[in-house]
C-alpha cells in the first residue's frame, strides 16, 4: 500500500485546491432560495474548513511510516466531503440547473451535512484504535480491535436509522411526527458513542499510548462541544435580537468542529511523539474544559437574558463560569494524572538528587499505587527476573527495561495496586538512574566478592608457603644457636630469629588481611581510636593514648603506612619503653607530605639501629618513600620519652 | 615419648624432628601428607601424634581427619593439631571420641620452643591445651545454648583469663562468673571441679557444638 500512499502526497492539496476553486465560483453566484438562507460568511467559513483538513490529511508525518493510513485517508475524504457541502449549497441556493439537476443539487444541499458529520465521528474511533492497538508498543489485544469496529458499526447503524426514521418523518404519514422526534434522537445519540469508544479504549493504557488515545478521546468530544457551543452562542445571539446569527454560528461551529476532528484525530496518530508530550496533552484536554466553560456561559446568560438585562445575564454567566473554573484550577493536577500517570513519580524522582533513587522509588510507588507493601525489584543479567520470585510476593509488573529485558519489577499481592502499577506504563527513561544504581551496587558487590575470594586464596597461600617456610627456618636457626659458643655469632643468630619472627607476624598480618576494614572504610581517624580508644593507663583510669588526627582523607598507602606507623610505634612505647600516656599527631597534609609524629613519656633511649621493630618500621616506611626519625624526647632525666617521626608522601 | 610428626613443609618438619629429639623424645616417624600419618601411626604405633591441620593431598583438613580417624581406632594415642585458627568443624572432628589427651597449638607457636615443648609434653601427660592465641584468632562464636552473658564468661575464659579477671572485665562479682561457669559446665554436660581441665574442656565442647 506504501506507493500507493505516496501517490497521494500532492492528491489531497490538488483535491484541496479544485474544491476550493469550485465552491469559489458557486458562492460568486447571487442565492435566490427564500427557505434558507446560509451566509457567505458561513459558507466561506466551511470551504477554508475542508481546504484545512485536506491539507492536514497531506500533513508529512501522516506519511511516516508506522502511522496507520486509514486515519489520513479518512481525513482526506473528511476534508472533500466538507469542501463539496458549501459548494453544493451555494449551486443550491443559487437556483441552478434543470428540474432533474435541481433535485439533486436539493438532495445534496440539504443533506450535505450528514456526510461530514459521520466522517467526524468515525475519525477518532479509527484514530484511538490505531493508536491503542498499535503492535510495536505491546498493548495489541484482541478486544481493542473488537471494540473499534463495534464503535464504527454502532455508530453507523444509528445514522442509517436515524435518517430513516427521519425521512419517514419528513415525508409524512402514521407516526410521522413521533419517527421525527425517534430520528433526532437517534442522531443526537450517535454522537455520544465515539466519545465512549474512545475513553473506554484510554483506560489500561499506559505513557505515549495513553497520551495519543487521550487526544483521540478529545478528538471525539471536541467537536460535539465546538457544534453545542456555537449553537448555543447563536441562539444567544437570536435572543438577543441578532436573526441570521444562529445559522451562521451553527456552520462556524460545524466549520470549527470538523477541524478540531481532523487535528486532533491526526495529531494522535501522527509519527513525531514530540507533539503528544503530556505538556500538549493537558494543554489540549484544558481548551477542552475551557470550551465547556463557555457552554455553561452562553447557556446560563441565554436563560436569565429574558428575566434579567443583557448586562446582568453576562455577569450571572461570568460567575457560573468562574465557579466551576476554580476547581478546575484543582483538577488540573487529575487531569495531569488521567493523561500521564507517572507525572508524579516523575516529579518525585526529580526531586531526589542524593542518590538515593531506589529508596525514593519505593516510597513513592507505595504511596502512588497505594501499596505499602510491594516490592520494587531489579533482576540483572546474572539475577533476571523469574516466576518464582513472584510467589513470595505477589506477581511482578515490569515498569522499566535495560537491554531488552526486565529491569525493575515491582511485586505486589494487590491487583487494584498492580493494575495501577501496570497504567504507570513502561518508565525505562525515568526509572534509568535508579537502574544504574542497581547495577553499580551489584557490581561493586561482585567486584568485592571476587576481591575477598581472591583475598582468601592469596592467605591460604602465604600460610601454606611461605609461613611455613619461614617458621622452620627460624626454628632451625634457634636450634643452631644453641650448639654456637662464640657469643657474637650467637647474638647474630638470635638476631637473625628475631627478624624471622617479625617476617612470620607480617606475613600473618598481610595473610589474615589485617589492614582493618575501618582504615580502608573510614580513614586513619576512626581507624585508630577503634584500636587504641580503650586503652586505660593502669594507675589512673585515664586514656593511655591521646589522638590528634585530622578527618582528612589521605591516599591509602599513606593511610596504611601512617597506621601502621603509629600502631608499631605505640606497641613499643606501652611494651618495652613502660610509658604510661602517648601523644599521636597527624599533621594536616600539606605540600603533598603528612607528619606523623608519636610521642611518648617512656624511658627512652630508643635506637632504630638496634630494635629490630624500630628497624622494621624504618623500612617500610622508606618503602612508602618516606622518612622516619627516632629520637629522645625532652622529659625528665628517667622518663626522657621517644619521639617517631614519620614523614610521609600522601598524594594528595 | 615417641612420636610421629605430619608437616607438609619439609623445613618446618626438619625443624620439629630437631626441636623434639632435642628436647629428649624420640621421632619415629616424620611424613608429609595425611595418608603417610595414618600407615606411619599404624607401622610404629607412637604415643604421640604432631599433625598440621592442612595437608596434602586436598589441603583442606586432611590432617585433622586423618587425626579424627586414629583417635577413633587408638583411643590412647596423644595428638597435637597445628593449626591458624580454630574451626568448629575441626574441634568438633577431634573432640568426637574424647576430648583427653589433646592440644591445639598455634603454628607460629613453635618459636617459643620450650613453651611449646611443654605443651606437647602436657598432652603427652593426657592433658587437654589450648593455646588461647589460637582462640584470640578465631571468629567470635556465636551464641547458642548459652546465655549472652555466659557465652561472655566463656569466650574471657577461653582466652585464658582467671575468674576474678573475667570478674573484672565484665564488672561483675567473682561469685556471678562461679555461679555463670557453673550453669555452663552443667549446659554442656561437664563435672565442675573433677578435673582440671574443666575450664578448657567447657570451651572445647562449646566450640565443637558451635558446628
Amino acid at each position: 500500500m506504501g506507493p500507493a500512499v505516496r501517490g497521494w502526497r500532492w492528491g489531497w492539496p490538488i483535491v484541496a485546491g479544485v474544491g476550493a476553486a469550485a465552491a469559489g465560483i458557486a458562492m460568486a453566484l447571487p442565492w435566490r432560495q427564500d427557505e434558507l438562507h446560509v451566509g457567505l460568511v458561513a459558507r466561506a467559513a466551511m470551504v477554508a474548513s475542508g481546504v484545512a483538513v485536506l491539507l492536514v490529511a497531506a500533513w508529512r508525518p501522516l506519511r511516516d511510516p508506522p502511522v496507520p493510513r486509514t486515519t489520513a485517508q479518512l481525513t482526506g475524504v473528511l476534508g472533500a466531503a466538507v469542501l463539496l457541502y458549501p459548494t453544493s449549497l451555494s449551486l443550491w441556493g443559487a437556483g441552478l440547473g434543470g428540474p432533474g439537476a435541481a433535485g439533486v443539487l436539493e438532495v445534496l444541499a440539504m443533506g450535505g451535512h450528514v456526510v461530514p458529520l459521520v466522517l467526524f465521528q468515525l475519525l477518532p474511533v479509527v484514530a484511538s484504535g490505531a493508536v491503542t492497538n498499535t503492535p510495536a508498543i505491546g498493548t495489541r489485544s484482541p478486544r481493542r480491535g473488537t471494540r473499534t469496529g463495534t464503535g464504527v458499526l454502532l455508530v453507523l447503524a444509528l445514522v442509517v436509522a436515524s435518517n430513516g426514521l427521519s425521512g419517514y418523518g419528513l415525508r409524512g404519514g402514521p407516526g410521522a411526527a413521533a419517527a421525527g422526534v425517534a430520528g433526532s434522537l437517534l442522531w443526537v445519540s450517535s454522537f455520544a458513542v465515539p466519545s465512549v469508544v474512545t475513553w473506554a479504549a484510554v483506560r489500561g493504557t499506559a505513557g505515549e499510548v495513553r497520551r495519543r488515545a487521550v487526544v483521540a478521546a478529545v478528538a471525539a468530544l471536541a467537536p460535539v462541544l465546538v457544534i453545542t457551543a456555537c449553537w448555543v452562542l447563536g441562539a444567544v445571539g437570536a435572543a438577543l435580537g441578532a436573526d441570521d446569527t444562529t445559522i451562521t454560528l451553527l456552520y462556524l461551529g460545524f466549520s470549527g468542529g470538523v477541524l478540531a476532528s481532523a487535528v486532533l484525530s491526526v495529531g494522535a496518530v501522527q509519527a513525531r511523539d514530540a507533539l503528544v508530550r503530556t505538556r500538549v496533552v493537558v494543554g489540549v484536554l484544558d481548551l477542552l474544559l475551557g470550551l465547556v466553560g463557555a457552554v455553561v456561559f452562553a447557556w446560563l446568560a441565554l436563560a436569565v437574558s429574558r428575566d434579567l438585562p443583557t448586562g446582568w445575564a453576562v455577569v450571572v454567566g461570568g460567575a457560573a463560569v468562574a465557579a466551576l473554573g476554580l476547581p478546575w484550577l484543582r483538577w488540573h493536577g487529575w487531569v495531569a494524572r488521567v493523561v500521564d500517570p507517572a507525572a508524579e513519580l516523575r516529579h518525585e524522582l526529580a526531586a531526589d538528587t542524593g542518590g538515593e533513587q531506589r529508596r525514593s522509588l519505593e516510597r513513592v510507588l507505595r504511596r502512588v499505587v497505594g501499596d505499602p507493601n510491594l516490592a520494587v525489584r531489579y533482576p540483572t543479567a546474572d539475577a533476571p527476573h523469574t516466576a518464582e520470585d513472584e510467589d513470595d510476593d505477589g506477581d511482578g509488573v515490569v515498569l522499566a527495561h535495560s537491554a531488552g529485558a526486565p529491569a525493575v519489577v515491582v511485586l505486589s499481592s494487590s491487583p487494584a495496586a498492580r493494575a495501577r502499577l501496570r497504567r504507570l506504563g513502561d518508565c525505562s527513561d525515568l526509572l534509568r538512574p535508579a537502574v544504574l544504581e542497581a547495577q553499580l551496587d551489584q557490581a561493586d558487590q561482585l567486584a568485592r566478592l571476587a576481591a575477598s575470594l581472591e583475598r582468601r586464596r592469596l592467605s591460604q597461600d602465604l600460610h601454606d608457603g611461605l609461613q611455613g617456610r619461614l617458621l622452620g627456618l627460624a626454628l632451625h636457626l634457634q636450634l643452631s644457636s644453641r650448639d654456637v659458643d662464640d657469643p657474637t655469632s650467637r647474638l647474630l643468630l638470635e638476631q637473625a630469629v628475631d627478624v624471622l619472627r617479625r617476617a612470620v607476624d607480617d606475613v600473618r598480618a598481610v595473610a589474615d588481611d589485617r589492614l582493618p576494614q575501618l582504615l580502608v572504610e573510614q580513614g586513619l581517624g576512626p581507624a585508630l581510636t577503634s584500636l587504641f580508644g580503650q586503652l586505660r593507663t593502669r594507675v589512673e583510669e585515664r586514656p593511655a593514648v591521646v589522638l590528634d588526627v585530622p578527618a582528612t582523607r589521605l591516599a591509602a598507602p599513606a593511610e596504611a603506612t601512617a597506621y601502621f606507623v603509629v600502631s608499631e610505634a605505640v606497641a613499643n612505647a606501652l611494651k618495652h619503653a613502660q610509658a604510661s600516656r602517648v601523644v599521636v599527631r597527624v599533621s594536616e597534609p600539606s605540600g603533598g607530605r603528612v607528619v606523623v609524629t608519636v610521642d611518648d613519656d617512656g624511658t627512652g633511649g630508643a635506637d632504630p639501629r638496634t630494635g629490630s621493630g624500630l628497624r622494621g618500621l624504618a623500612e617500610r616506611v622508606r618503602s612508602a618513600d618516606g622518612l622516619l626519625v627516632v629520637r629522645d624526647g625532652s622529659g625528665p632525666e628517667r622518663a626522657r620519652g621517644t619521639v617517631v617521626e614519620a614523614v610521609l608522601p600522601c598524594g594528595s | 615419648m615417641r612420636v610421629v610428626i605430619a608437616e607438609d613443609q619439609v623445613l618446618l618438619r626438619d625443624g620439629l624432628v630437631r626441636l623434639l629429639t632435642e628436647g629428649g623424645h624420640r621421632v619415629t616417624a616424620a611424613v608429609g601428607d595425611a595418608v603417610a600419618l595414618v600407615e606411619a601411626v599404624n607401622s610404629t604405633r607412637p604415643d604421640l601424634v604432631l599433625a598440621d591441620v592442612r595437608m596434602p593431598p586436598r589441603m583442606v583438613d586432611d590432617g585433622a581427619r586423618a587425626v579424627a580417624f586414629l583417635r577413633e581406632r587408638l583411643p590412647e594415642l596423644a595428638t597435637v593439631v597445628l593449626t591458624q585458627q580454630v574451626d568448629p568443624g575441626v574441634v568438633a572432628l577431634l573432640t568426637a571420641g574424647h576430648p583427653r589427651a589433646l592440644g591445639f597449638v598455634l603454628k607460629d607457636s613453635v618459636m617459643e620452643t620450650e613453651a611449646f615443648l611443654a605443651q606437647v609434653e602436657a598432652v603427652g601427660a593426657g592433658a587437654t591445651v589450648l593455646d588461647p592465641a589460637v582462640l584470640e584468632r578465631s571468629t567470635a562464636p556465636a551464641a547458642g545454648v548459652l546465655t549472652e552473658r555466659e557465652a561472655e564468661v566463656l569466650a574471657r575464659v577461653a582466652a585464658g583469663r582467671s575468674n576474678a579477671g573475667v570478674a573484672a572485665d565484665l564488672c561483675i562479682a567473682v561469685r556471678t562468673v562461679d555461679a555463670h561457669l557453673r550453669s555452663v559446665f552443667s549446659k554442656l554436660g561437664l563435672e565442675p571441679g573433677s578435673d582440671d581441665n574443666v575450664r578448657v574442656l567447657a570451651v572445647l565442647t562449646w566450640l565443637a557444638s558451635q558446628h
